[in-house]
């Protein structure tokens, strides 16, 4: 019940410095953790959308798992990514999340996941979330 | 952290395990970070979690341990820790004497993002929503950053102070326009306790003064019943309440159901005052029952969630109440796409506007189009929907794109 940075911004600090060689929002190795931040089926398409905040891996590794130490009323600032998977349908995205149904399909999740460049099933596209601020996206014709 | 901001492509998943899956396996138990509920995941690492199945590795529970101790109460939780008594400290009260009069219900696209008034006046914000960037072209041009000045959303009272901000859940279409717009977030910002991901984090970490409304998730006892299941804050014409799960929900209902919601006046002809509930994207049936009795006819709602009806947004339905069983106001916040008809997400779904018409919400505009929801016509009648008192904005805030009310998006 109280702001939670206040006191503990020196101590983020810190800790965001300490996780500093892999705060690059690409990770070199693919690898992220992703909170599920929207999931929605769409019932004109029969299609998902599906919207993962993702953090690279390694730093969150090295910046939170690996500090037993760590007290936190907040998490530092993080090298984020925007991965929005535009349309897939419901057993392919099951499948690709590695859950039993679509029912698990639940937001505020957070999953391990290892992307790979290129088209596939449950393909999506991979931003710097702040590239909404300028304008909107052209939509293709 | 990156200068200019940019797309990197399609990329697809290749492999995926749940960390951490909210759950609400209980009426008043919530659970935003447990591990995956036993059979959820299909093909458990080796010597992973299993989904909860046995032989649980603890390497899965240390990190759904630790994201939790990341978001929680401040303190480093044990377990075996006793439950969180029911705070008499409580969150700080609201400001005193609001007296709303109307809601804006803004367009902004596919999200949410409505401004309460006092009179002609801007108070304070439930939601300040914009679209996820491949939906961005349903919004208005004013709600971005390189919009000509004094053209965008209204970001300051007329004195220069700063309007406070109720968020209703941490999606990313209810918070997202103060990313953009800085001075949105000078203000007092009311934030439900739930996790939030990286891009929320960041932002949540330049608020300037970040209250964070309920109870602590105590991490050391997420199997416990939470305290104070529903937390009400009465004011003046305005009421705050702390949304909570009142059944054993599915996974996938927890986050939009364990957020904030509101209450407030808005003034009607002849004029008195009457009441309007707006919950973002949570069922009416996760509030508390004084949200859903109030001591003044209940007559305006907006749509649950945009107009959707998964997860019975659309069948939990509270009616106004006699003599005005079918006059209800309804106002709808989506987005449609701007090269053809396509509406984001499908929203609002035709089902769930016939449930809201059964229900006696039969008098309702859009956002997106008007009055003409769903009826193939484009952007052609978007614009703000106001619900209440119609007293003109100050020409302090023209040429501001949150200035204009329609006058067929005028809800009297």
């Amino acid at each position: 019940m109280s702001a939670e940075t206040g006191n503990y911004a020196p101590l983020l600090r810190n800790v965001q410095n300490q996780g500093g060689q892999f705060a690059r929002p690409l990770a070199e190795d693919n690898k992220y953790y992703g909170f599920l931040c929207k999931a929605d089926k769409d019932e004109s398409t029969g299609t998902w959308q599906v919207f993962f905040e993702l953090v690279n891996k390694k730093f969150l590794d090295n910046v939170l798992f690996n500090r037993p130490g760590l007290v936190a009323g907040s998490l530092p600032q993080m090298p984020a990514l925007a991965f929005h998977i535009l349309a897939v349908d419901e057993p392919t995205l099951v499948a690709a999340l590695n859950l039993t149904s679509a029912q698990y399909i639940a937001e505020g999740s957070w999953y391990e996941l290892e992307l790979t460049k290129g088209e596939g099933q449950a393909e999506g596209q991979l931003y710097d979330p702040d590239i909404d601020g300028g304008g909107p996206r052209k939509e293709a014709s | 952290m990156n200068a200019q901001p940019q797309e990197h492509g399609t990329w697809h998943i290749s492999s995926a395990q749940a960390v951490t899956m909210p759950q609400a396996p209980a009426p008043g138990t919530v659970q935003f970070l447990a591990p995956p509920p036993a059979g959820a995941v299909a093909h458990p690492p080796p010597g992973g979690n299993g989904g909860g199945g046995g032989g649980n590795g603890a390497r899965k529970r240390s990190r759904a341990n630790s994201l939790a101790k990341g978001q929680g109460t401040g303190k480093r939780p044990r377990l075996g820790d006793p439950a969180p008594a029911p705070g008499p400290a409580g969150p700080p009260p609201l400001p005193q004497a609001v007296t709303t009069t109307s809601i804006g219900v803004m367009d902004i696209g596919q999200g949410n993002c409505n401004l309460l008034l006092e009179g002609a006046h801007p108070a304070r914000y439930f939601d300040t929503g914009m679209p996820l960037w491949f939906h961005t072209s349903t919004a208005p041009n004013q709600i971005f950053a390189n919009t000509p000045p004094g053209t965008g959303p209204i970001t300051q009272k007329e004195n220069g102070e700063s309007i406070p901000v109720v968020l209703s859940h941490w999606d990313w279409d209810h918070w997202r326009l103060a990313s953009p717009w800085q001075q949105l977030r000078a203000g007092t910002w009311y934030v439900p306790n739930q996790p939030r991901g990286p891009s929320a984090n960041n932002f949540f970490n330049t608020l300037a003064n970040p209250v964070v409304f309920g109870q602590p998730v105590d991490p050391a006892n997420l199997a416990k019943p939470q305290q104070n299941m529903h937390e009400t804050i009465p004011q003046v014409g305005f009421t705050l309440y702390r949304c909570w799960p009142t059944a054993a929900h599915p996974e996938a209902m927890v986050m939009n159901n364990t957020g904030l919601a509101i209450s407030t006046t808005v003034l009607l002809p002849p004029p008195e005052a009457h009441m309007t509930l707006l919950t973002g994207d949570a069922n009416f049936n996760s509030l508390p029952l004084t949200a859903l009795n109030p001591a003044l006819p209940l007559t305006g709602i907006v749509a649950v969630h945009h107009g959707s009806n998964t997860h019975g947004a659309s069948q939990n339905l509270v009616n106004p109440v006699p003599p005005y069983i079918i006059e209800g106001r309804i106002a709808y916040s989506y987005g449609v796409f701007r090269l053809g008809i396509l509406h984001a997400y499908g929203f609002p779904v035709p089902a769930s506007v016939e449930d809201y018409e059964h229900a006696g919400w039969l008098t309702a505009r859009s956002t997106a189009e008007g009055a003409q929801i769903n009826q193939a016509g484009g952007n052609a009648h978007r614009g703000n929907v106001r619900m209440g008192d119609q007293t003109p904005i100050p020409a302090h805030f023209n040429p501001s794109c949150f200035a204009v009310f329609p006058a067929g998006n005028q809800l009297t």
